[in-house]
Formats: C-alpha cells, sequence, structure tokens
C-alpha cells in the first residue's frame, strides 16, 4: 500500500468530523450495509422503523460482539454496552448463568455442573431501546431521550451523572462511565446506522445470531422474519417498557 | 390595639424575594440552550436537538470488510469465498480507525496473547465444541473438541490449528491436499493398469 | 466500591451506584421533616408543652437544611451541572421537583425563623455591639418596632408560614420516598407505601433528634429539663414510632402473602445478606426495644431522671434504627440483581470519596453550623423573656 494513499484515507477520517444533519461524513466510501436508509434525499427519521433482532439459536457465545463493541467506544474496563449470558439448565430445572467479564474473552472453558445438562445456550444483551423507556421518564435534567426514529440516546453534555436512569432501567444496560462521569449505555450504533451501516456488534457477529434492519424496508431480513411464525419474545414484558430489541427462540429462563 | 402594625420588614422580605425570583428567571433563559424542550412527548422527547447531532459526530472506528478490499486485495478475495466469509476483519486484526489513523505505524495486530496461542484463543472461540454452543447444525459453524480434534487428525498436539489451516480460507489447503492425494491414488491407479 | 457478588448479577451491577451518600440524604432530609413538624406541632396545633423546644427545632431544622444538598453534590457525577435541575428540569421526573420543592421549602423555613426572632433581635439589639449587632440590625430587615401590633402581625405571619410549611415538609420528604417508590425495575422499592414510610420513619428521627439535642445542651449547661416538655416529646414519638413500625412491616408483610414472583427474590434478599440489618438491627433490636421503653414511659408517667436517661437512650436508637431504614431501602434495593439470580454487596471504606469519613463529616457538620446560630439565634428565649433577662 502506498504512502499517498494512506494519507489521503487518514485526511479523509480527520477532516469529516462536523454536525451536518444530512449528509453525514464517511471516512471513507463503502458499500452500504442499510441500503434503506439513503433511500431519500433527505433523512426522515418518521419514515424508519428499526428493530434489533437476536436468535438465541444461533448464538456460540464467541464474544466478538463485546469486543467490536468495546473497541467501537473506547469502554472502560468493567463496564458494558453489551455482553453475553450463558445459560446451563439442568435436568431437573435448575438454571445456571454465568457472564465472565461480559464474554469480552469468550467462553473459553465449559462451565462444570455435576449435573446432568438438559440445555445450554447464549443470550446476548444489549439496550432494550423501549417504546416507553423508563430510563427516559426519569431522568431529572432531560438528559436522555428518545429519537424520533425510535432510538434512546443520551445528552452527555447535560447528564449530570446522578444514575437515576442506572436504577429505573429493568435491563440493567446502564452504567455510569468511568471517565466521562456520566450515564452511558448502547446506542444500536446510532452514528453508524444514520451512515448506513449495521452496529458494530452485528457486522461482528459471525454466525448471524443478531441482526438489525427497518422493519419498514420490505426485503429486509428483520422484516421478513416478523412475517413469519418464528417465535419472538421480549425481556420482561411486565415491566411495560415494550422493548424494540427482539429475542427470537427465548425461553423463559431468560431475565 | 388599634394601632397599626409596622409591616416594612415584611414589605422588604417580598421585594427581595421578588427580586431574586425574576433574576433567576433571567438567568435561566441565558442558560437554556434553545434546542431544548419538549419536541413530541414530555415523557419521552423532552430534550436538546442538539445532543442527536452529538451522537452523530461520533465517527465509526469499524468499517466494514469492503473497506479492506482496496488495499488488502489477495486477503479479501480468500476470505469472501471461504467459509469465514461471515467473519470481520477487525475483530481478528483491530478496529479500521486504529489502523488507517496510525499513518503505518501498528498494520494491524493480532489481540495479545501473540503467535500461535493468540490463534488458538481466536479459533476456539468459536470452534470449541466444550461449552455446549447452540447451533448443533453444521452448517451454521462446525465446532470440534480440542484437542481430540488433533489426535484424530494423527498430527501433534502442539499443532496450532493454522498449520493445517489457512485462517483467511479454512478450507483452502486442506481442499488442495484432498485434491492432490485424490489426483496421486488417479494415477497409481492408472499407472497399474 | 464493587463488591463481593454471590449467583449472578449483570456485569454493570457489580458497581453500586448509589452509595452511603443517598443513605445520608434522605436521613437528612428526614430530621429536617421531622424538626420541622414539632415546631409546627406548637406553632400550628398550640400544643403548649412543645413551647420550650418549638424555636430549637426550628433552627435545628435549618442547621440540617444547610447540609441536606451536600451528600448529593459528593455523590452526583458531575456536581457542576447540579444546576441543571433547576434550568432544565424534565416534567416526568420524580428527581426533577428537587431543586424547587429543597429551596421553597428552605425559604419558608428561613422566613419563618426570621418572623420568629425579629421581636427577639429588636429587643436584644440596645445590649448588643460590634459585628452582632450589625447582623440583627441585618436579620430585623431594619423594623425594630416593639409594638403589640407589630408583634401580633409577626406572630400571625410565623403561623401562617408554619401551616405551609406543614405539607412543604411532608412534600420535601414524602417525595423522597416517592424517588424510590417509583422506581418499577426494583421491587423491593416500588411500593406506594414507600413516601408513607420515609414520612413517618422521617418524623421518628425529627423528634429523636430534637430529644437528644434538647437533653444534651440542657444537661452540659446545666440547666433543669422541662419534664412536661420531654415527657409530651416522647408521647409523640412513641405514637410515630407506633405507626412507622407497622408501615414498615406492613409492607414487608403484604409482599410475603402476596407471594408474587418479586416476593421469592425478596424472601432471599431479606433472609440472606439483609438479615443482620432488617430483622436483626432495624426491626428488632431498634425498633422493639424503644418501642417498648417508649411504651412505659408513656403510659406509666415516668419522671425525672428516669425519663431524660430512658428517652436520651431510646433516641440514639431510633437515629440508629431510621438509619438502618434507610440503609434497608437504599442499598437492599441495589443489593438484589435485575437478572432475580444474585445478590451484590456492598461495604464502603473508610476514605474513599463517598465512603464513611465523607458521611461522618456530614452528619457532624450540621452539629457544628447549629452551635454557629446558637451564637446567633437564642435558642431557649422567649420574646416574653427577654425582659427578665435584661433586668
Amino acid at each position: 500500500m502506498n504512502k499517498g494513499r494512506r494519507k489521503f484515507l487518514g485526511y479523509l477520517l480527520k477532516g469529516a468530523a462536523g454536525s451536518l444533519y444530512w449528509v453525514l461524513p464517511m471516512p471513507v466510501k463503502v458499500p452500504l450495509q442499510l441500503p434503506g436508509i439513503l433511500r431519500d434525499e433527505k433523512y426522515d427519521p418518521e419514515a424508519h422503523e428499526y428493530v434489533f433482532l437476536v436468535d438465541i439459536n444461533r448464538c456460540i457465545g464467541c464474544g466478538s460482539c463485546c469486543v467490536a463493541d468495546k473497541r467501537e467506544y473506547q469502554v472502560p474496563d468493567g463496564q458494558y454496552r453489551t455482553w453475553v449470558e450463558r445459560y446451563l439448565i439442568a435436568e431437573g430445572g435448575e438454571v445456571y448463568v454465568d457472564s465472565p467479564k461480559g464474554a469480552l474473552k469468550g467462553y473459553p472453558e465449559p462451565r462444570e455442573i455435576d449435573k446432568p445438562i438438559r440445555d445450554a445456550f447464549f443470550v446476548p444483551k444489549l439496550c432494550n431501546m423501549c417504546e416507553e423507556p423508563s430510563c427516559v421518564q426519569v431522568c431529572p435534567v432531560g438528559a436522555t431521550f428518545k429519537t424520533d426514529d425510535g432510538f434512546v440516546l443520551i445528552d452527555y453534555k447535560r447528564c449530570i451523572g446522578c444514575s437515576y436512569c442506572v436504577q429505573a432501567c429493568p435491563y440493567g444496560v446502564r452504567f455510569i462511565h468511568k471517565e466521562r462521569r456520566t450515564a452511558d449505555k448502547c446506542t444500536w450504533c446510532y452514528h453508524r446506522v444514520r451512515r448506513g451501516l449495521l452496529p458494530a456488534c452485528v457486522n461482528a457477529c459471525p454466525t448471524g445470531a443478531r441482526k438489525f434492519g427497518d422493519l419498514r424496508d420490505e426485503n429486509s431480513e428483520v422484516a421478513q422474519i416478523l412475517k413469519s411464525s418464528e417465535p419472538l419474545g421480549v425481556l420482561k414484558p411486565d415491566m411495560g417498557t415494550k422493548p424494540r430489541l427482539k429475542y427470537l427462540h427465548l425461553r423463559q429462563e431468560v431475565i | 390595639m388599634s394601632e397599626k402594625p409596622n409591616r416594612t420588614h415584611a414589605k422588604r422580605i417580598v421585594v427581595g424575594l421578588v427580586v431574586l425570583v425574576v433574576l433567576a428567571a433571567t438567568v435561566r433563559t441565558f442558560l437554556v440552550p434553545k434546542d431544548l424542550g419538549n419536541h413530541g412527548s414530555l415523557f419521552y422527547k423532552f430534550y436538546r436537538k442538539g445532543a442527536i447531532d452529538d451522537e452523530l459526530a461520533r465517527m465509526p472506528r469499524h468499517l466494514t470488510n469492503a473497506s479492506c478490499e482496496s488495499c488488502h486485495t489477495w486477503e479479501y478475495e480468500l476470505q469472501v469465498n471461504s467459509k469465514h466469509r461471515s467473519l470481520s476483519c477487525e475483530f481478528c486484526h483491530g478496529p479500521w480507525a486504529d489502523h488507517v489513523n496510525s499513518e503505518g505505524k501498528v498494520i494491524g495486530y493480532l489481540p495479545n496473547p501473540k503467535g500461535g496461542e493468540a490463534i488458538r484463543a481466536l479459533c476456539l472461540r468459536c470452534h470449541n465444541r466444550a461449552i455446549h454452543a447452540r447451533p448443533k447444525n453444521p452448517e451454521v459453524i462446525k465446532t470440534v473438541f480440542y484437542p481430540d480434534h488433533l489426535k484424530k487428525q494423527n498430527v501433534k498436539e502442539t499443532h496450532s490449528c493454522d498449520q493445517c489451516h489457512l485462517v483467511h480460507a479454512p478450507l483452502k489447503y486442506i481442499k488442495q491436499a484432498d485434491e492432490f492425494f485424490a489426483g496421486l491414488e488417479k494415477e497409481k491407479e492408472g499407472a497399474r493398469e | 466500591m464493587s463488591g463481593l457478588v454471590e449467583g449472578f448479577v449483570f456485569p454493570n451491577e457489580h458497581h453500586i451506584h448509589w452509595s452511603l451518600m443517598i443513605v445520608t440524604y434522605p436521613y437528612i432530609t428526614g430530621i429536617i421533616a421531622g424538626a420541622f413538624i414539632v415546631s409546627s406541632l406548637y406553632h400550628v396545633f398550640h400544643v403548649k408543652a412543645l413551647k420550650p423546644v418549638s424555636r430549637f427545632a426550628l433552627v435545628f431544622a435549618l442547621a440540617f437544611g444547610f447540609c441536606c444538598t451536600w451528600p448529593l453534590l459528593n455523590h452526583l457525577g458531575r456536581p457542576e451541572r447540579c444546576f441543571n435541575i433547576m434550568l432544565t428540569p424534565h416534567p416526568t421526573s420524580a428527581m426533577a421537583g428537587f431543586g424547587f420543592i429543597y429551596s421553597a421549602y428552605m425559604v419558608v423555613l428561613l422566613l419563618e425563623i426570621l418572623f420568629l426572632y425579629r421581636g427577639v433581635f429588636a429587643k436584644l439589639l440596645p445590649q448588643t455591639t460590634g459585628f452582632k449587632a450589625t447582623l440583627y440590625r441585618l436579620l430585623t430587615f431594619g423594623n425594630q418596632d416593639l409594638s403589640p401590633a407589630t408583634l401580633q402581625f409577626d406572630h400571625k405571619v410565623t403561623s401562617w408560614l408554619a401551616l405551609i410549611g406543614i405539607p412543604m415538609a411532608c412534600i420535601l420528604h414524602g417525595y423522597v420516598g416517592f424517588i424510590f417508590g417509583s422506581v418499577k425495575a426494583v421491587e423491593w422499592w416500588s411500593t406506594p407505601l414507600m413516601p408513607i414510610i420515609f414520612l413517618l420513619s422521617a418524623c421518628v428521627s425529627g423528634i429523636s433528634g430534637i430529644i437528644l439535642g434538647y437533653l444534651f445542651v440542657h444537661w452540659v449547661k446545666g440547666r433543669a429539663v422541662d419534664e412536661e416538655c420531654l415527657s409530651s416529646l416522647v408521647k409523640y414519638l412513641w405514637g410515630f414510632l407506633i405507626i412507622d413500625v407497622v408501615f414498615e412491616l406492613l409492607e414487608v408483610g403484604v409482599h410475603a402473602y402476596l407471594r408474587k414472583e418479586s416476593w421469592h427474590h425478596l424472601h432471599e434478599l431479606l433472609f440472606g445478606p439483609l438479615y443482620v440489618s432488617f430483622w436483626v438491627m432495624q426491626v428488632f433490636i431498634f425498633s422493639f426495644i424503644p418501642l417498648v421503653v417508649l411504651g412505659v414511659l408513656s403510659l406509666a408517667n415516668v419522671r425525672g431522671k428516669a425519663l431524660q436517661y430512658l428517652s436520651a437512650i431510646s433516641s440514639i436508637m431510633l437515629l440508629i434504627q431510621v438509619y438502618c431504614m434507610r440503609w434497608n431501602v437504599v442499598v437492599g434495593g441495589q443489593m438484589m440483581s435485575k437478572s432475580g439470580r444474585g445478590f451484590v454487596f456492598y461495604h464502603p471504606e473508610f476514605f474513599e470519596k463517598e465512603g464513611i469519613l465523607p458521611t461522618i463529616i456530614i452528619l457532624i457538620a450540621p452539629i457544628i453550623i447549629l452551635f454557629v446560630l446558637s451564637k446567633i439565634f437564642p435558642l431557649w428565649l422567649g420574646t416574653e423573656e427577654v425582659k427578665t433577662y435584661k433586668k
């Protein structure tokens, strides 16, 4: 690779930052993973309905998603925007769950349990992007909110770090960022999605256990699955938060 | 007690309070961003519009496999036609932004531990059957027990995965070898006849 | 900070976010609300027996009021942005009201004290000199009129402010209970009983604080204790404690009897990591013993040294009981993982930012402030007695 080319790429990356609302800067031109997003010249947030699907049957617990996520956001150690849990269900119905280091290193060792195992599977966790997010409801300063296209985001410039949202989230996805000292959580990679890229974890998933797409795009994989008879579920439906994150083949043991 | 009470202190306090409230309200108008308010729902959309732009100003640090193609065509071609086509280049080699921003200092790296250990750690993240991962369907992924797999293939247990499997196209050399030996068999049979 | 873990907890839950600071904050607001209610019993409900402590209770509330925001500021990730809560309050957040409720309450409290003391200051002015005289002149807002009509006017305003103050004190603290009671994700918190429990325990801690403060000052200064006043304080304390304990146990009882899924997690919490601090300390030692002691004191109309010592001991125990209750609510709720499969333990360290030392400082500061305030506001002197004092 020649030097000129490398310089050119670097230039594009650095010079591109800015807050243009419609024409979002990209480091380099790549074929878009979410083609529907640039359908019209102007981005209309109301015209999209994004859904995140997790197929529990396809997750192999490799932790690629967690690694990609940590690198994309440079998340401090010990804090997790996303993680993968391992479920082991014994013959007697006892449930064993663990998630060492949030699966950042994957699951190199099998968990030893002296009972016969009926079923074993992995459950990736991330922000549920609720239709009625309790974290947003409780924020005292309006520093977290739902966008018109359904993303729950954080205003890092106004957050006071009171951690009320951390308490209010039923899914435990929020934390107080060690360096920024404000609340933080998974954003479904809003900055990538709006540029036509898949969320970093979806892009990194080797088995297609994580799927992301626009329901308004008839041909998208998520739209096809939602139309099919595949069993779909959400976490803690009794909380009334109406999560947009849906799980394929969810087992009732998963909380 | 027809005498009128002296209320000057009360009046002063009331005036002071009013001045305080007016002052606070004035200061507030200067300190609250103009784009902060109700944008559709008091419950869920009370926020500063600029926060969306702030979030969008974040640059993607990972790109797609296609973004690697322009410079690393050979590896890309290998991988895109192999069983490993669904893997992200950046998972093993680090984020695109680290690579390009460093202007050549970091030329793609393998995460720690390096060398043979890294290969094993990376491969076994996915191909380890001992951790009971679904799916059992080998169409999605082939898993093996380690080191049983090495024994079965009659190789030393110290071998690392990449001694047989090309990491970018795991079955390429295996297939080549199979074809080569199949060709030899044919030749032998031909010579016998 | 990030403590031990038992079972499975979500990876972000290894850290207890609401630390000792948030245990201390409702403790302080509770003392403020309770002390204010004691003074209102005299100023509004004319419980004559409480007259000796009516002023002390107000200044006591003020001293704690000054320190109320300290634990919060120390806890915030971004304390420099604390005014956002008043600049851009989110209408649907329970917490957003804090800034306004707290400042409005402090204004009412300050005004009540100023109107109550204006006459006192005016009378004391001729015999004071220097800085103190200037301060008194300022605090009377330049009106040193001592005519009966003006004093009557001050009295009327004081009564009205005390009247407004009662609901405000209840809101200030009941609302802290609502902050917890409205979190649906934490089973141990989300109950409509929470504001009531907070309010009742506030009254308990407030009255205990007043009893202890009153006795302490009188013992140190060697003054005679007004037993009528102390005895009625004890009776009020006993009454509030009965209702408080009933509601605290009712909450657990309802959970236990409903036996919903949440109870199965709560059961493990209450009979596991929270067993000592809830059952042993909060309920058995620090509630039941004072309950019996105060009952005997009230029913047998005990007087003399026995009343003083036993009421002082009960007050100390109840101050600990309320702190235990705050701990069990605030920390207990966070110990329970939202995964329902494990617990996080919290062991605050002595020197850390939100640890034990800052807590001790924050709890001692109001007492020092009270001492300073007592130099300005004569705590035990009625307006009427000033003349005899002058001789």
